[in-house]
């Protein structure tokens, strides 16, 4: 009887000890499997350079929500990148999404713009995410400038 | 016989028009716009003979075919828009309008004639279209890309321009939300107006 006692409660604080891993694995990896308290919209865009599944998404610098996985399109070689943003954030059919670094070499990030609501002109953002603002290219900005240069007269 | 005969002018009239307006609607978005720009250029390098506010009113007649201007400044006010009342609204759309054909005939009617390449048009989603053009102005090569959306009863126009990927929306629209952090709607209907006044007084 007294070794019954025992053995139940050596499973029980092994269970949860199991369950406390599993919940810091969650917890720390930032997945969220267990709330559903995030809408997922699709951004299109034609250059990420260097964003990754993970980075924050803001507003105002403020984290609103983080990078789902990021595909490409084989037929338009578009990146289709899957943002999952907080259910509180309302998304307007003015929607727009850039790419921003932090500082010069920073991470990058994704700003997003909600849209606006106006009576009798807004609508709820339907489908994907298309007004959007890629990663500046530096180098091609600066190989341009170069060119430009060369052929002044 | 006397009563068939304006019904005749009517139906002629009546085909014309259709004809007219059939073959605008054939010219796809890219060569609508192409031909607007072309206008647009045209005027602005027509020659002292037409006085500047005539070449103004022009570029605006030609561009409003286009460009819906009251969606891109909606868009560039964003929030701050609910912010205004209907005649601020009201006021606010004709100045930009206005500070935006001034500014930009200031600066293209007085240097050399830009040159621009239509490259491409990409299906953004069934109602959106962005067509890819490169600019040559005063020997430097920009990019600037329209993007397009499908509207009722108005066709294909532009609701945004990108200049090297940079939309002037958001570009404005960052300008705009650190006005309001600070001063009122009246404040920058003024700013406007005053800038307005300077481009007049040249």
């Amino acid at each position: 009887m007294n070794s019954r006692k025992v053995d139940f409660s050596v499973g029980l604080f092994v269970l949860i000890g199991l369950l406390a891993i599993v919940y810091m694995a969650v917890q720390i990896g930032g997945s969220r499997f267990l709330g559903g308290d995030t809408q997922k919209v699709t951004a299109i865009f034609s250059n990420i350079g260097g964003l990754a599944s993970g980075s924050n998404i803001t507003i105002a610098g403020v984290k609103i929500g983080t990078v789902g996985p990021i595909e490409l399109n084989p037929e338009t070689l578009k990146a289709e990148v899957q943002l999952l943003i907080n259910n509180d954030i309302e998304l307007w059919n003015d929607a727009t999404a850039a790419i921003k670094t932090n500082g010069l070499i920073g991470d990058k990030y994704v700003s997003l713009y909600p849209g606006t609501e106006i009576e009798g002109i807004s609508e709820p953002l339907q489908g994907k995410l298309v007004d959007t603002e890629s990663a500046i290219d530096i180098e091609g900005l600066i190989s341009r400038f170069a060119f430009g240069s060369v052929t002044d007269e | 016989m006397r009563l068939t005969k304006p019904s005749t002018i009517v139906a002629i009239f009546l085909a014309i028009l259709t004809a007219g307006y059939s073959a605008i609607a054939k010219l796809s978005p890219q060569e609508q716009l192409q031909a607007s720009i072309s206008e647009v250029i045209e005027i602005l390098h027509s020659g002292s003979d037409i006085p500047t506010d005539e070449k103004r009113a022009l570029v605006l007649e030609q561009l409003q075919t286009r460009f819906s201007f009251d969606i891109i400044i909606r868009r560039t006010l964003g929030r701050n828009w609910n912010r205004l009342d209907e005649s601020q609204q009201d006021r606010i759309t004709i100045l930009i309008t206005d500070l935006l054909i001034k500014t930009y005939t200031a600066e293209l009617a007085s240097g050399e004639k830009p040159q621009v390449n239509f490259l491409k048009t990409e299906d953004l989603d069934s109602n959106k279209i962005e067509i890819h053009t490169s600019v040559t102005y005063k020997n430097a090569l920009v990019s600037v890309n329209y993007r397009l959306a499908n509207i009722k009863s108005r066709g294909w126009q532009v609701y945004d321009v990108l200049v090297e990927g940079t939309s002037i929306v958001s570009n404005y629209r960052g300008q705009i939300d650190e006005h309001f952090q600070t001063k009122s709607a009246e404040e920058l209907l003024d700013v406007i107006a005053s800038k307005i006044e300077n481009y007049d007084s040249e």
